[in-house]
């Protein structure tokens, strides 16, 4: 078990920068998610802390000690890959003992230990077999397992779970965090799929162009994202991003969006507002007129473009003067292409975000007054 | 119960297609086997009166065969030859070149590669001349030897030439090996040295057992090469001196073109034939069951 430190650490391939100055700190025991679109430099960053990878600049630290050059095999971390690059010549039980072989353990230790993490992630009765005989989820597994035979310092997951389909990534998923709260070893887990990151992370490092976003828990990831591109990340369908005018009529900020005018004390914003903002909504919290909390008083209207039923829910894409608006309607809402309807919200749920920034005007105050 | 489609059929009608090729094959390919096969029975000589007037001996050029002391030297000779040269010789240069070529600049490789597959392409008279250069008296060798009268080709007549074929064929198994080494994931390799594998633990236990079928091919076609390769020979040492480096196919030129005894070097060839046939009939089963 350890902490992990980022300091200050720069990539570069040839001339393209694909990490720009990334500072992080890992906790000792944690559960952390890096997640982001694909190609923003997760792996890259899971890589260099491996070993495998060599920061052009800066340092990594696993508990005190300096490790930016330390070749892999001494960093003591164990890691599955995406491909989980399976040793396809050798059965599962050869491919479980190879790591404590190359270690020089004793052959019943080895024996022990290996029954004991097949045991664990049910794959005793797969030892035999070779990884071209089994499933994607048992390869998953056998994986895993490889990385589990050890106590390492930290453990490494790249997108462990991309292959399987949903619901054995649903069950993994459950799988995964469980054993990691059992083993409590640190461990950092890439992906790029928010919904894992959500269930899964103790905390969450939101990762965009090379840079770390924010870092913070899954609820005060949801409720204050430090900006408008983690807001749109997070949170499934995406946040609704409303163009809005302001003006300041003294102590208090009048905004006028889509047709709706409210407005919120001036104390609110963290520093001086600029001349820009944007609006941020999540699908949830804008309703049908029919189907609203009374809170809600801002009211906008606009034609059905677009229905998408999930069953249980029913997301309607609506054009409000030009935006499309993505909000939730009762499932199976007598609801046509075409059709026009009222929405409503409540101004407390708004985020505003910096109009060219993009950054969270009003972070820190949970319970919003409008006036 | 009806007849399944899951295995191969076989329609009349497709005989009738493939008649024209068997019959080209049979005429312009089996027909000269089948004619040098009955020369071997044989007294056909190169000049003198039994180059027209020769007849079927029966027997008696085999019972020579089996009683003629160079022929088993020669037989041998081929053998040392083949696996030692081909098997042995040239794969493995051709798998340390591309092991060392593998992880190096890409000048160095680019470099490298290049001369190996020149090497690989030269005319067996140039490779031969090159060689000859290299190990005679007066030789690259002898003048590093510090002694101008030192004749390795002389001294080590089989050892030299197996130098030479092995040096002509690697950068054929280099180029398979590379192209091997190529396919094998990245991330195995990391992974094992996460695992805190040294570089000697992840050649003995992932890249050699992973490149196991392109070892057992290569070996099986550098053999099949060398088996081949009687201009490199010939025109090095005759199959000299003193018989050492008279391997099969070479005996079996003395004995037809300089000892003028056709037929017995008919009989000789069948057996080249059949060792080559084995060799290949290897080749192909191997490579077969790997698909
Ligand atoms: N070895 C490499 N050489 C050059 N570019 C690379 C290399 N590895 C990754 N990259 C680039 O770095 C960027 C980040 O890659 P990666 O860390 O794999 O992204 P992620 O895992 O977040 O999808 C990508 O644009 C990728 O093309
Ligand atoms: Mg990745």
């Amino acid at each position: 078990m350890a902490s992990v430190t980022f300091q200050n650490v720069w990539k570069r391939f040839g001339e393209l920068t694909i990490i720009p100055d990334l500072n992080l700190q890992i906790n000792d025991g944690e559960f952390i998610v890096f997640v982001g679109p694909s190609g923003c430099g997760k792996t890259t960053t899971l890589r260099m802390l491996a070993g495998l990878e060599t920061p052009t600049y800066g340092k990594i630290f696993v508990d005190d000690e300096d490790v930016t050059l330390t070749p892999p095999g001494r960093r003591d971390a164990a890691m599955v890959f995406q491909s989980y690059a399976l040793y396809p010549h050798m059965t599962v039980r050869k491919n479980l003992a190879f790591g404590p072989a190359i270690r020089g353990e004793a052959k019943s230790d080895i024996a022990r230990s290996v029954d004991k993490v097949a045991q664990l992630v049910g794959l005793d009765k797969l030892l035999d077999r070779r990884p071209a005989e089994l499933s994607g989820g048992q390869r998953q597994r056998v994986a895993l397992a490889r990385a589990m035979i050890r106590r390492p310092r930290v453990f490494l997951l790249d997108e462990p779970l991309s292959n399987l389909d949903a619901s054995l990534r649903t069950q993994m998923r459950a799988e995964i965090t469980q054993l990691q709260r059992q083993l409590g070893v640190t461990t950092v887990y890439v992906t790029h799929d928010q919904v894992e990151a959500m269930t899964m992370g103790d905390r969450i490092a939101v990762f965009d162009k090379g840079r770390v976003l924010q870092v913070a828990t899954p609820a005060e990831l949801y409720r204050s994202p430090a900006s408008k591109a983690v807001g749109t990340f997070i949170g499934s369908p995406n946040m609704n991003i409303l163009p809005a005018s302001l003006q300041h009529e003294g102590e208090t900020v009048r905004f006028d969006c889509l047709g709706t005018s409210f407005g919120v004390a001036a104390r609110e914003f963290s520093g001086s507002l600029p001349q820009v903002v944007e609006l941020g909504l999540r699908p949830d919290e804008i309703h049908w007129t029919k189907d609203a909390p009374s809170r809600c008083s801002e009211k906008i209207s606009g034609t059905v473009t677009a229905i998408e039923t999930t069953g249980s829910e029913t997301f309607v894409l609506v054009d409000v003067a030009g935006t499309l608006i993505n909000s939730k309607f009762p499932s199976f809402a007598p609801i046509h292409l075409g059709d026009q309807v009222n929405l409503v919200f409540d101004a407390n749920d708004l985020y505003f975000f910096d109009g060219v920034s993009g950054v969270n005007l009003r972070l820190g105050s949970k319970e919003p007054s409008v006036v | 119960m009806s007849v399944r489609l899951d295995i191969p059929r076989v329609d009349p009608v497709s005989f009738v297609f493939l008649a024209p090729a068997a019959l080209l094959l049979c005429a312009l390919f089996m027909g000269p086997v089948i004619y040098a096969i009955y020369l071997g029975f044989t007294n056909l000589q190169l000049i003198g009166i039994h180059a027209i007037n020769y007849r079927f001996t029966g027997m008696s050029n085999v019972v020579f065969l089996l009683h003629d002391e160079i022929f088993y030297q020669s037989l041998w000779l081929t053998i040392v030859f083949v696996i030692g040269s081909g098997a042995i010789g040239a794969t493995m240069l051709g798998l340390v070149l591309a092991l060392a070529l593998q992880g190096c600049m890409p000048f160095v490789r680019w470099i490298s590669s290049a001369a190996a597959i020149l090497a690989w392409t030269l005319p067996p008279t140039t490779i031969a001349f090159v060689w000859m250069a290299t190990s005679t008296q007066s030789g690259l060798i002898s003048l590093l030897a510090g002694n101008r009268q030192f004749d390795l080709l002389y001294s080590h007549a089989m050892l030299v030439v197996s130098l030479a074929n092995a040096w002509s064929l690697a950068g054929i198994a280099m180029t398979m090996f590379s192209a091997a080494l190529r396919n094998i994931p990245g991330d195995l390799i990391e992974a094992a040295k996460l695992e805190g594998a040294s570089l000697r633990q992840i050649l003995t236990s992932i890249t050699l057992p992973l490149l196991k079928s392109t070892i057992v091919t290569c070996a099986l076609l550098m053999m099949l090469m060398t088996f081949g390769n009687f201009t490199l020979i010939y025109l090095m040492t005759g199959g000299g001196p003193a018989n050492d480096t008279n391997i099969l196919p070479v005996y079996t030129y003395l004995q037809g073109f300089k000892f003028h005894n056709l037929g017995y070097a008919a009989l000789l060839g069948n057996v080249v034939v059949i060792l080559s046939a084995v060799l290949g009939g290897l080749f192909v089963s191997v490579t077969k069951s790997r698909r």
